[in-house]
This record gives structure tokens, C-alpha cells and sequence, in this order.
């Protein structure tokens, strides 16, 4: 698919799980699986979606290949060096090869700091003399279309596209080459949604930037991503390239997805699978179904499904899904 | 049109504060009638929620407010609405934060007894009478298993299932006319099309009309006959849902829609520039006008609403050059 | 601190309304009055107390016991002395104990609370046992255990107060840093390379430092009110230093005759605590932060 020189990141096999603590002693009561083996290539200059129900462990696994949790099994892989293994995790190296935009722009912005004096903390990391730090937070902010008279505002006087640029500054700040960016635009309206959008873009191509862009918004992953794939209770049931996986979902769960997406015109309408209607809902990642996770939902669920965990089956032009059905049946 | 349920005209809402009174509301009129669906869409602080909580009677503290409001043709008197505390009659609201809306230490059923207890047609219900009412509501909102859900607490229910209890809860008050607030993230795509199918279901079988209060132009236009669209607390554009969206008139309808990533791939537009203006400007000219790329010097005068056609209103000087420049859009 | 300039145009605007917000709260204004007022007249003592020359060893019997008149406008007390003067600089004993125990006990508990809540697990679980245990203890059994054990006087009890109270900071902010870390953005500024310190003291303080702030105006009522209770009970101030205790404690002999000599300081010491107490309250509401 892609050379090494041409990969950034990559992850073999990420598990996590957290334990549930029930009793009054703190006893573990059980675990939620959050990732059950994800591995992913992330290839220089590229977009990589990531979609899925809330709780299937997006987040999670952003957090991981942002270097903030430690995953229980499994490797990260920056330019052929272990990161947990290393325990690179924390380093300098790692911190500005690798940076993380949060969903919520107004609590990842301290209300107590301006916004010069937030994006003067990486700076001082890299000993920039005060003169150079203020020339650079000019440049950063002018990087994401912000005038340089913000840097004296406090994020309650922002409006939350604007903190979002704000945050988007501080993650360029040590001039990374991927963004992990977890639902970016969630928490904005769609005028401002599709402004932060097309910066993130600009910025792509102007700065040679990776994305990993979490988020549940099929339209918008239709429209940006490059690769697209669709997690399910800790696995990537689904992924390929992103015409591909909206032409012809071969996972029902895809499909699932697709067909409840909000749409504004018939057109639209039509490229939606008319045979999957959405049921039911994520169980939770402590009582995993057996077999295939998704059969209790799945309309095409056979008996083989709930005994045997799926193979991930090639579907050509890498993409792939896990599941049983070779060819499920396709849209209407 | 069928007869009016619900009429709120010129609604004006403004608090005082230390830098001067801001003007919120500034004259918003809608309807509903009976067994209708309609949507009001508009991005943050537009004035959709401010609406909703003027025609229960839940304004906040410090809210001043002027206008009329008729129910099912009967003027409500002022000290009926607005701050009145007071629910109307006929008229619920479903809270859709399912986490939140419950209280986690007691039963579903002990829950909704609390709220019949309020209501002067079942507070005298006797007890195996109010439980027969009780398992009603929860199969007109598709809970299977009545008798385990009144005996379960919140955590023991899926996030699906809590809303469908909130529906339920709003369900017992015997309204005509549901209103549901969108809260401002963004549910799951798959709970969300669960959720809308069963308020469509809920106005077909129990002759509702719902007044639905969203960001997303997608599910306004998945689930209402109507739209509304409010752009700083006023009311921009009405027209039934498919003319709204074939044919925007008022240039914040057609920004909007522009911004939305389509599901075909075809990318999205450049959003709004700017934000909302800030309310405690006395301003004679149309409010969208620093944001509009139609505008000119009639825009220093306010627009009223016009009526292009039966059925269709536009506050905009210049929809027929919004129209006209739509469609241009459309040939190229 | 930062090259960044102070954000002035933030400031300018963010302040009327602010000041707006607390003008509005009559009480609090009256506190704020009363403790600057207080304030004021204790630090210009010496040249506005009629007689600053009765402070130290000083009678003058023969003008013992005179009731309020122009020339003792709080009367005398059994030494001869005028009461207005001895309250004037009574205040100063009542303000350099107060800052003395707080001026101890709140940086010591800050420093303590954030390191419990922001490390966690040992440091956590041992300092956090530790002011269980201390605020286990009836903190007056405690001063008096201390300053009894030890000889008692002002430094004493002062030592022995600052010793209990940085425990009801450590605990408060310990819980506040305990929620605040949590935030996205001290994982942000973590991600950028911010160091410990940077994280502790410029971005979590600056969050909590309004509860502290309205703890301590909450606070600085009560530790002048054990302050002078154990002056009353003979283990604080010792005499011919002016404290309102002692005063309302030998005073109290001679009511209700002669009972400007308890009376006035005893007043003194109420519209002192009101004034903190008041002052606290509207911090409270103006922040509207939440204190134990
Ligand atoms: N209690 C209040 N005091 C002063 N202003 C208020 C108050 N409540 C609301 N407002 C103002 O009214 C505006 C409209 O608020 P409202 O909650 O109706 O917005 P909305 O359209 O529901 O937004 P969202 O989509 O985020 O829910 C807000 O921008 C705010 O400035
Ligand atoms: N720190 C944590 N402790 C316990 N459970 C967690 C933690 N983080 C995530 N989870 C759980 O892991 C699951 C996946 O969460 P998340 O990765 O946030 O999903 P997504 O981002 O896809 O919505 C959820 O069930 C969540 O409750
Ligand atoms: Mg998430
Ligand atoms: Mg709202």
C-alpha cells in the first residue's frame, strides 16, 4: 500500500482495558475491553478516519497514539522505534513528532491563561528567547487565520471556533508531523465546523501535516478522509480506502451506520443501504458478545457468528471487514 | 392549514445586565398545528432554547418578556407563560440528556409515579389502575417488558432506553404538542435515527404534534413537515421542510446548508464568516448583515417577514437574488 | 512573568462588570468597609489612639475606671488606662496573629494539597491520612494541650494554630486539584512539554486561587475568634500586650458595673469577625465557589 519511508505512525495490535471498580474496597469487580487489537499505518500526508458508535473506543485509541495513555498490549511504532517499549512516550522527540487536538475547545483552553500565554508554553519548552516568542505566537495564530491582537484574550471572550484555533495553534506549536485530532468540530456549529475544516486542509498540504481525524460524522469523514475505518467494541471491523467504504460497505455494522446518517437532499438519500435499519446499541465493552461482537444486532447474523470471531476478509484495493458473510448482501 | 394548536406571536426577550440590556428575542412568531411536525434549526445562542422555555414558562431569573402566546385558539394570559412556572397544559417537553434527567438512586417506576402524583388526571388513580397507565406509556414509546423496566434503576438501562423513559415521562401529561430540545452535542447517528423514528411513530399514532428544536439540517428535514430557521433571535426563514431545502431563500438558510459535508462526497463550502452579533447593540438593520455576501445598503434597514409564496416566509431584501444565484449554482 | 504584555484589553472589560457584580451585594460591601476600616485604624494606630503612650507597662490609678466620657470615649480600665487606645492596638495583636497562623498554615496546606491531589498515589494516601488525623482533633483541645505543655504566650498559640490549620487547605485543595487535573487542558499544556511546576502553580493556581481567597476572608474571622478566646482563657497574649481577649477576660471581672471594659472589646472583636465574615461571604457568592 504504502512504502515505510512513507509511514509516520503505526500501531500492531493496541489493546487497553480499564478495570471496573464496583465494591466499596476498590475491589476489581471486572474489565472493559476498550481495544481488542487494533493496528493502523498512517501514511505521510495523509488523512486517516476513524468512525464508530460513541464507546467503541476512539477516544481511547486516540489517546494512545497521542502518547498520553499507556496501552496494555500491543506496540506504537514511530520511525521504527518502539514508543512504550522505549518509553518515549514522554519525550521531546515524541511530543514533536505527535500532538493531539481535544473535542471540547472550551475545556482544553485554561480559562485563567491568555491565549498568548498558552501557546508561549511549548515555546519555552524549546528555549525560544522572549523576543522569538512573541514573533512566533504572531505567526502561530496567524497560521490559523486568528489576528494577532488574540493573544491578549482570556477563552471566555473566544467564540468556540475561534478557541478551537486556538488549540489548533498550540498542537502546531513544536511543529509536529501528526495531529490526532479527536471529534475537532463536535462541539461546533456546521457554518463553523466546515471553516475549521477547510484550515485543517490548508494546513495539511501547507505543512506536510498526518491526520488521525476521529469522528462520528459520516458526511464530513465521506468529504476529508483518506482512509476510512469503522470501529466496533474495540476492533476496526472495516476499513479501505474512503470511496470505497461509502460505495460498498461490505460490513453490515458500516452499513448500519450509513443508513442512519442525516441527509439534506434525496440524492443523498439514495446512496444509503436501505436494508439495514439501526437497532439496537452499543453493549457495553465489559460483556462482550462472543463470536463476531456485533451479531446480536447484526440482521445478517448466522449461527457461526456468535461461536466464531470473524477473519479480517480482503475486499480488494485494501480495504477489508470481519465478517462472516463473504459477500453480505448489498444496498438496495 | 389544519387548525393552529399552539400560536406564539412577537415573542421579545431581554434581561438586564451590568453593560446594558440585551435585546434576545426580538419578535419571534411561530405555530404549530395540530398533529403537526415542525423544526426549529439555528446555530448557538440564536434563541431556539430561550423559545421553547418562554412557551413552558421556565425563562430565567431576570428574563423580561412581551408577546402572545394561544393555545388550541385560547389566548393564555401572560401570567401564564413566560417566568409562570407553571406548565401549560397540552404541552411537554422531552429532556434529552438522558444521564442527567433521571435520578440515579430510585426506580424507573418510583419516577414516574413522582410525576403522575403532579398530574391532576392521574393523582387519584389508584394504584393497580396508574401501574396499567404506567406500562401504556412505556409501550407507546417501544419498551417491551414493562414490568422489569418500572422495577429497574437508570444504570441498570441502556442510554437508549433512558430516553425512551424521558419520552415516556413526557408522555403521561397526555400533551398535544411535545417539544424536544436537541442538547447542544451531538448524539450517536444510530441512537439518534432510533430516537426520531419513534417521535415520528409517537405523532402518528397518539395524534402529537412536535416542536423540534435542532442543530442538524439533516434531522430537521428526516423529520418535520416544517422548519423554522432563527438566526440572532429572530426568525429568518420559514417554509415546509422539502421547499426549504431545495431552494434556501434567506442567504443564512443557504450558508448553512452550504457548510453541511454531503454524503455523495461532493465536499462542502467555505462556512459563515464572523458570529453572532452581540445582543446588546440596538441594531435597525438586518442582523445577518456583517456576515452576508448579498449585502447592501437596504440591509441598514430591517428586513420584514415577506411572503414569496402561500406557506413560505423570508426576512431578506434580497431572496430573489439568493434564489437566483442558487440556481446559477446548480446549472454550473 | 511572561513576554506575553498584560492583557489589558481583557482586563478593562472583564473589571466593570465585575465590580458591578460585587457592588450589588450590600453586605459584602459593608464587610469590605468594616475590614478596611479596622484595617486602616490598626496600622495608623499610634497616631490616631488618644493616649499611645498607655500601651506597655503604664497605671495611672487615680484615673481608673471612668466611664465612657470625651476624653475616654470607651472609658478606662483598672489600670487607668483608655480603653479606646488599648482596642486600637488590640486590633494589631488580633491582625498579626491572623497572619501569622494563615500567613503559615495556607501556603503550607496549598503546597501540601497540591501535591496530594496532583501526584496522587503515595504522596497522596500518606499526606491526606495525615490531616485526617488532624482534623480528627477538637482543635481547641489541641492549642490547649500545645500551649499549656509549652509556656504559654502569643507565639505559642500562634505556632500551635498554624500547625492545625494548614490541614483544612491541604484538604480543600486537594479536592479542587484532585477534579481540575482531570481537564483536558493540563493534559494539553502536559503534551506541550509544560514542566510539573509550570502545570502546579501556572495552571492549576491560578484556578483555584478565588476559593482559597474566599477561604481565607472566611477563615481570618475564626482564627481571630480562637485567638482571643485563648487570651481569654489566660494561654494567648500574655500582659501588657493589648489583645482583645485578655481585655474582655479581665474586664469580665467587673461587670456588670464597670462594663465598658468588656463590653467594647468584646464588640470589637464581633464587628471585626462580622466584617470577615460578610466580606467572605459576598467572595463567595462572586465567585461563586463552593468552600467546606
Ligand atoms: N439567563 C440569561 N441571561 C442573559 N442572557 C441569556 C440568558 N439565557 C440566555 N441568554 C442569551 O440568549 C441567547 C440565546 O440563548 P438560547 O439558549 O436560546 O440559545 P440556543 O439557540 O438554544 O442555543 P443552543 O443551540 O446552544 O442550545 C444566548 O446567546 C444568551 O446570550
Ligand atoms: N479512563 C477510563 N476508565 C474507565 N473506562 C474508560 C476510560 N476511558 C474510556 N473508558 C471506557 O471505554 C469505552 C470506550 O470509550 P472511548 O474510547 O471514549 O469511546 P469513543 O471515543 O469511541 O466514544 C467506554 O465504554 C468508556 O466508558
Ligand atoms: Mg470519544
Ligand atoms: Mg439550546
Amino acid at each position: 500500500m504504502s512504502s515505510p519511508s512513507d509511514l509516520v505512525l503505526s500501531a500492531e495490535g493496541l489493546q487497553q482495558s480499564f478495570a471496573v471498580a464496583r465494591s466499596v474496597a476498590g475491589r476489581t469487580k471486572g474489565w472493559l475491553r476498550v481495544l481488542r487489537g487494533v493496528s493502523l499505518e498512517l501514511a505521510r500526508g495523509e488523512i486517516f478516519g476513524l468512525a464508530g458508535e460513541s464507546g467503541s473506543g476512539k477516544s481511547t485509541l486516540g489517546r494512545i497514539l497521542a502518547g498520553i495513555d499507556r496501552p496494555l498490549g500491543g506496540r506504537l511504532l514511530l520511525g521504527g522505534r518502539d514508543v512504550f517499549g522505549d518509553r518515549l512516550e514522554n519525550s521531546l522527540l515524541f511530543k514533536r513528532t505527535v500532538q493531539m487536538v481535544f473535542q471540547d475547545p472550551s475545556s482544553s483552553l485554561n480559562p485563567r491563561r491568555t491565549t498568548g500565554q498558552t501557546l508561549e508554553v511549548p515555546l519555552q519548552v524549546l528555549r525560544l528567547a522572549r523576543g522569538q516568542r512573541s514573533a512566533r505566537v504572531a505567526e502561530l495564530l496567524d497560521l490559523v487565520e486568528l489576528d494577532p491582537r488574540y493573544a491578549l484574550q482570556y477563552p471566555s471572550t473566544l467564540s468556540g471556533g475561534q478557541k478551537q484555533r486556538v488549540a489548533l495553534a498550540r498542537a502546531l506549536a513544536l511543529n509536529p508531523q501528526v495531529l490526532i485530532l479527536d471529534e475537532p468540530t463536535s462541539a461546533l456549529d456546521v457554518s463553523v465546523q466546515a471553516k475549521i475544516i477547510k484550515l485543517l486542509l490548508r494546513l495539511r498540504s501547507q505543512l506536510g501535516l498526518s491526520y488521525v481525524l476521529i469522528s462520528h460524522d459520516l458526511s464530513l469523514m465521506r468529504n476529508v478522509a483518506d482512509r476510512t475505518s469503522v470501529m466496533y467494541l474495540g476492533r476496526i471491523v472495516e476499513a479501505g480506502p474512503t470511496p470505497r467504504i461509502f460505495q460498498g460497505p461490505q460490513h453490515p455494522y458500516t452499513q448500519m451506520l450509513l443508513a442512519a446518517v442525516p441527509t439534506l437532499t434525496p440524492d443523498e438519500e439514495a446512496l444509503k443501504p436501505a436494508k439495514v435499519q439501526p437497532v439496537g446499541e452499543i453493549p457495553s465493552p465489559s460483556r462482550i458478545p462472543s463470536g463476531c461482537s456485533f451479531h446480536p444486532r447484526c440482521p445478517f447474523a448466522m449461527p457461526v457468528c456468535s461461536d466464531q470471531a470473524p477473519p479480517a476478509v480482503p475486499k480488494g484495493e485494501g480495504q477489508f471487514a470481519e465478517c462472516h458473510l463473504g459477500v453480505p448482501a448489498g444496498r438496495a | 392549514m389544519a387548525e393552529a394548536l399552539l400560536e406564539l406571536e412577537g415573542l421579545r426577550v431581554e434581561f438586564r445586565g451590568p453593560r446594558g440590556i440585551s435585546r434576545v428575542l426580538d419578535g419571534v412568531s411561530l405555530r404549530v398545528a395540530a398533529g403537526e411536525r415542525v423544526a426549529v434549526v439555528g446555530e448557538t445562542g440564536c434563541g431556539k432554547s430561550l423559545t421553547v422555555l418562554a412557551i413552558l414558562g421556565l425563562l430565567p431569573q431576570g428574563a423580561r418578556f412581551r408577546g402572545r402566546l394561544r393555545l388550541l385558539g385560547r389566548e393564555v394570559p401572560a401570567a401564564e407563560w413566560g417566568r409562570s412556572k407553571r406548565p401549560l397544559p397540552g404541552v411537554a417537553m422531552v429532556f434529552q440528556q438522558p444521564m442527567s434527567s433521571l435520578n440515579p438512586v430510585f426506580t424507573v417506576g418510583d419516577q414516574l409515579r413522582a410525576v403522575a402524583r403532579t398530574l391532576p388526571h392521574l393523582r387519584a388513580l389508584p394504584a393497580p389502575r396508574l401501574r396499567a397507565r404506567l406500562l401504556e406509556v412505556l409501550s407507546a414509546v417501544q419498551l417491551a417488558d414493562g414490568d422489569r423496566i418500572l422495577r429497574s434503576y437508570p444504570f441498570q438501562l441502556s442510554g437508549g432506553m433512558r430516553q425512551r423513559i424521558l419520552i415516556a415521562l413526557a408522555l403521561l401529561k397526555e400533551p398535544k404538542l411535545l417539544i424536544a430540545d436537541e442538547p447542544g452535542t451531538a448524539l450517536d447517528v444510530t441512537l439518534q435515527a432510533e430516537i426520531l423514528g419513534l417521535l415520528d411513530h409517537l405523532v402518528r399514532t397518539q395524534q402529537l404534534a412536535l416542536l423540534h428544536i435542532t442543530h442538524n439540517l439533516g434531522v430537521a428535514r428526516a423529520t418535520t413537515d416544517r422548519v423554522y430557521v432563527m438566526y440572532a433571535g429572530s426568525v429568518v426563514e420559514e417554509a415546509a421542510a422539502e421547499q426549504l431545502f431545495s431552494s434556501p431563500l434567506h442567504p443564512y438558510t443557504a450558508g448553512l446548508m452550504r457548510s453541511v459535508p454531503r454524503l455523495d462526497g461532493s465536499g462542502f463550502g467555505e462556512g459563515i464568516d464572523g458570529t453572532l452579533p452581540s445582543y446588546l447593540e440596538v441594531d435597525l438593520g438586518c442582523r445577518f448583515r456583517q456576515r452576508c455576501t448579498f449585502r447592501d445598503s437596504r440591509c441598514e434597514e430591517k428586513p420584514e417577514l415577506s411572503s414569496p409564496s402561500p406557506e413560505r416566509r423570508v426576512a431578506c431584501h434580497h431572496w430573489e437574488l439568493v434564489r437566483a444565484a442558487a440556481a446559477l449554482e446548480e446549472r454550473v | 512573568m511572561t513576554a506575553v504584555p498584560t492583557p489589558r484589553g481583557a482586563r478593562r472589560t472583564g473589571e466593570h462588570p465585575g465590580w458591578y457584580r460585587f457592588r450589588k451585594n450590600r453586605p459584602a460591601l459593608i464587610g469590605l468597609g468594616l475590614v478596611l476600616l479596622i484595617g486602616l485604624a490598626t496600622l495608623l494606630a499610634p497616631w490616631i489612639a488618644p493616649y499611645p503612650h498607655q500601651i506597655g507597662p503604664f497605671v495611672n490609678f487615680s484615673a481608673a475606671n471612668q466611664p465612657p466620657s470625651w476624653a475616654h470615649l470607651m472609658g478606662t480600665d483598672t489600670a487607668g488606662r483608655d480603653v479606646l487606645t488599648r482596642v486600637l492596638f488590640g486590633y494589631r495583636t488580633s491582625f498579626l496573629l491572623m497572619l501569622v497562623v494563615l500567613g503559615i498554615g495556607v501556603p503550607l496546606g496549598v503546597l501540601l494539597g497540591l501535591a496530594a491531589g496532583y501526584f496522587g498515589g503515595w504522596t497522596e494516601a500518606i499526606l491526606m491520612r495525615l490531616t485526617d488525623v488532624f482534623l480528627a482533633l477538637p482543635p481547641l483541645a489541641v492549642v490547649l494541650a500545645v500551649t499549656s505543655a509549652l509556656a504559654p504566650s502569643l507565639g505559642t498559640a500562634m505556632l500551635a494554630l498554624a500547625a492545625l490549620w494548614w490541614t483544612w487547605y491541604a484538604r480543600l485543595v486537594h479536592g479542587l486539584v484532585r477534579s481540575i487535573k482531570k481537564e483536558d487542558f493540563i493534559l494539553a499544556a502536559r503534551r506541550s512539554g509544560a514542566s510539573t511546576g509550570h502545570i502546579l502553580f501556572r495552571e492549576i493556581l491560578p484556578n483555584i486561587i478565588s476559593t482559597i481567597a474566599v477561604k481565607i476572608t472566611l477563615d481570618a474571622g475564626f482564627v481571630i475568634l480562637l485567638g482571643a478566646g485563648l487570651s481569654f482563657l489566660g494561654l494567648g497574649a500574655r500582659p501588657p500586650t493589648p489583645d482583645l481577649g485578655t481585655m474582655v477576660a479581665d474586664g469580665a471581672n467587673y461587670l456588670p458595673e464597670m462594663w465598658w471594659e468588656a463590653i467594647f472589646p468584646g464588640f470589637a472583636i464581633l464587628v471585626l469577625i462580622l466584617g470577615f465574615n460578610l466580606l467572605g461571604d459576598g467572595l463567595r457568592d462572586y465567585f461563586d465557589v463552593e468552600v467546606l
